[in-house]
């Protein structure tokens, strides 16, 4: 049942292109705006770099948020998947997997392109990767929480932007942390503990929370 | 070919009671009260506003209602409305950039009934256009996957938003001859509609809808 549904919101985000695309581009805007006002020089870019490409991706994923549920929710799909007797939480798990594959992989992806104009070190490059990968569920479970409260919101993303950043804040921090504390040998320092912490507490929270919330906007 | 409508052998009844039913503040409609079995076809007549598509939303479990209740009962035991109920909306719900095959095979799977997906596609005339995404579709061929899509659920109660509108004299007669095989294999229909069609001579039930 999951499977299904997740396959086939890959299908119809494969079509349409918009929802990768978007937060690419999104992705590489914020990256080359922020470069120029900042001077543009290396000896300043340089150590600010992972900063930057946390912050690009925070913001973009927060700007595809909107999209989670409120599609399926106007054009009934949701209410359809009720009756057809799928579950609210499977509906949220599944949305949570399509949402990091659509939207945070592809940014993901395009880091080592990105760090090549930034000009960082491959060892940089390796951890922001490794410390984005463990910070995914939590950026999506906060996101498909925030999505599911606000389907019935007509233009909620000023909404969903208010109640996900208090949650990715603590991403967001201990992200950068690990990064700064990360060396060649050890990569599995303290801060990262926590953050892999975090992402599983917004998981094992937030799934059934998102589908309180989704039971709620579907009665 | 294996016949595709559900044959329903247990006992179903759908009993409405006392159900009142407002929308932003303001009430709908109150006091309703209906019972429903096998075998039945329920017309909802009404005007425009009087509340028939609020009335079908909270059949289907779709609309939570101020007061009143509606039961589900399969041989006398309760059950929910997840187990009976295939609902479509006066709009349709396709994903515009699946192809009529990818639709109707995902809701196949969600309903467990894979296996008659080229039957059902068969039977409504689709087989030749399956490839087709669902965007580019006519009126005729969307409202035909949208019964498609009732057929594969294997519910024994289709409830319909306005089945007819936008279809030709054929669409209606097809349209016409799938509920009346549904019911006549012990399947309950419950449509609204403004259009008269040949239905009328052999329903069971009118609701009108009226201003309260």
């Amino acid at each position: 049942m999951i499977l299904n549904i997740i396959k086939r919101d890959i299908i119809i985000a494969s079509r349409s292109g918009s929802s990768a695309l978007n937060g690419l581009i999104f992705f590489c805007l914020f990256i080359a705006l922020a470069s120029i006002s900042l001077g543009g020089t290396n000896e300043v870019l340089k150590p600010l770099s992972p900063a930057l490409i946390w912050l690009a991706i925070v913001f973009s994923t927060m700007l595809s948020y909107q999209n989670i549920f409120q599609e399926d929710y106007k054009d009934g799909n949701l209410s359809q998947l009720r009756l057809g007797g799928v579950s609210a939480l499977n509906i949220c798990i599944a949305k949570s997997f399509s949402f990091s594959i659509q939207s945070i992989f592809p940014l993901i992806l395009s880091i080592p392109i990105v760090a090549v104009f930034l000009d960082m070190p491959l060892s940089e490059i390796k951890t922001i990767i490794v410390t984005l990968l463990i910070a995914t569920p939590g950026l999506t479970v906060y996101g498909v929480f925030s999505s599911a409260i606000a389907a019935k919101i007509r233009g909620g993303t000023f909404f969903i932007v208010l109640i996900t950043s208090p949650f990715l804040i603590p991403l967001l921090i201990f992200g950068l942390e690990s990064m700064n504390s990360a060396s060649d040998v050890d990569i599995f320092n303290s801060e990262l503990r926590v953050l892999i912490g975090l992402s599983l507490i917004a998981s094992a929270i937030g799934l059934p929370a998102s589908a309180a919330a989704l039971k709620t906007n579907l009665e | 070919m294996k016949n595709l409508f559900p044959l329903i052998k247990k006992e179903i009844r759908i009993e409405i009671d006392g159900l009142s039913v407002s929308r932003a503040n303001q009430l709908l409609f109150e006091n309703l009260t209906s019972t429903i079995t096998n075998h039945d076809i329920v017309i909802v007549r009404g005007d425009n506003g009087m509340g028939k598509t609020s009335l079908l939303e909270a059949i289907s479990g779709l609309l939570t209602y101020s007061s009143g209740e509606i039961k589900f009962l399969i041989s006398e035991h309760r059950t929910s409305f997840k187990n009976l109920i295939a609902y479509q909306p006066s709009s349709s719900y396709c994903k515009t950039l699946l192809t009529i095959k990818e639709e109707l095979s995902f809701w196949a799977k969600i309903h467990n009934n894979s296996s008659l997906v080229d039957d059902v596609l068969r039977f409504m005339k689709l087989q030749g256009t399956f490839n087709l995404q669902t965007q580019s579709l006519s009126t005729g061929q969307r409202k035909r996957l949208e019964i498609a899509k009732v057929i594969i659920t294997q519910k024994p109660v289709w409830i319909f938003d306005e089945p007819y509108a936008g279809m030709d004299s054929n669409g209606v007669e097809l349209i016409d001859t799938v509920l009346k095989d549904h019911v006549s294999r012990g399947g309950i229909v419950i449509l609204a509609s403004h259009k008269h069609t040949k239905i009328e001579k052999i329903q069971t039930q009118i609701i009108t809808m009226k201003a309260s």
